[in-house]
């Protein structure tokens, strides 16, 4: 049997964005509240959809930053239009990552649901995750750890897998 | 933690909320939108004790409005239209 857990551990270093800062004092704050495992993950998914939207907000800003500086300064259309080519195509990874990272999301979304339904009709504990529930989370946390990387801030886990004693 | 420590937590990210679009000088909109997110999120971690209807309700909106997805191709298109074209 597995079950969820959420680390306490946090080490933040550098200059990071203040959100970051935020949901890390928040997760300390969210151990030992009482609420069941089901209520805390599904805390953690609004928090990570609200990242998650957040994340891409930053990016659509940061990159429309990048194209006046950089090719805003520009004089012809031509050579704006080929300086924001450039952009579009250096961006591209930036995208399929933050892409990716919202697919896994939604998997996890759905499996939590899935979980919350059978607890609802009372062939689940909510205080037990499915393994696919945790496999889930394990694989949501190295996204989360992506966006703390792309602010500056250095999260070992937030969520594990772990077998339960 | 206590309702009482809820209820200022949420006082203060209320409080805040109020004060960022005032601020004298600090405009960057990077950052506001980072402190709007976080405000956001410290306000999602504070929920507790949801009852089964609500955590079902919470975790349906989720599912069916999916997760927030980059479009470069949008930025860079609306940027292009706005600063091309003039010439």
């Amino acid at each position: 049997m597995r079950k969820l857990v959420t680390q306490r551990h946090i080490d933040a270093s550098g200059p990071g964005l203040a959100m970051l800062i935020i949901v890390l004092v928040g997760l300390t704050l969210l151990n030992g509240c009482g609420a069941s495992a089901l209520d805390r993950a599904t805390t953690a998914l609004e928090v990570t959809h609200e990242a998650q939207a957040g994340a891409v907000e930053l990016l659509r800003l940061g990159l429309g930053r990048v194209l006046d500086s950089r090719c805003g300064v520009l004089e012809t259309d031509a050579e704006k239009t080929e300086c924001a080519e450039g952009l579009r195509v250096s961006w591209q990874s930036t995208e399929a990552g933050m892409n990716a990272g919202a697919a896994t999301l939604e998997a996890t979304t759905h499996a939590v649901y899935e979980w919350a339904r059978r607890v609802e009709a009372g062939n689940a504990d909510e205080d037990l995750p499915p393994i696919l529930v945790c496999e889930s989370f394990a694989e949501l946390r190295d996204v989360v750890v992506a966006w703390a990387a792309l602010a500056g801030v250095a999260i070992p886990q937030l969520f594990e897998c772990e077998e339960e004693s | 933690m206590s309702t009482e420590n809820v209820d200022r937590y949420l006082g203060y990210a209320d409080a805040a909320l109020d004060l960022i679009p005032n601020l004298p000088g600090t405009t960057d909109d990077i950052a506001i939108a980072a402190a709007h997110v976080g405000i956001a999120m410290l306000r999602a971690l504070l929920k507790r004790g949801r009852t089964m209807p609500e955590i079902i309700a919470v975790l349906r909106e989720l599912d069916e409005g999916g997760a927030a997805r980059l479009d470069v191709d949008i930025t860079v298109d609306d940027w292009l239209s706005k600063n091309t074209g003039s010439e």
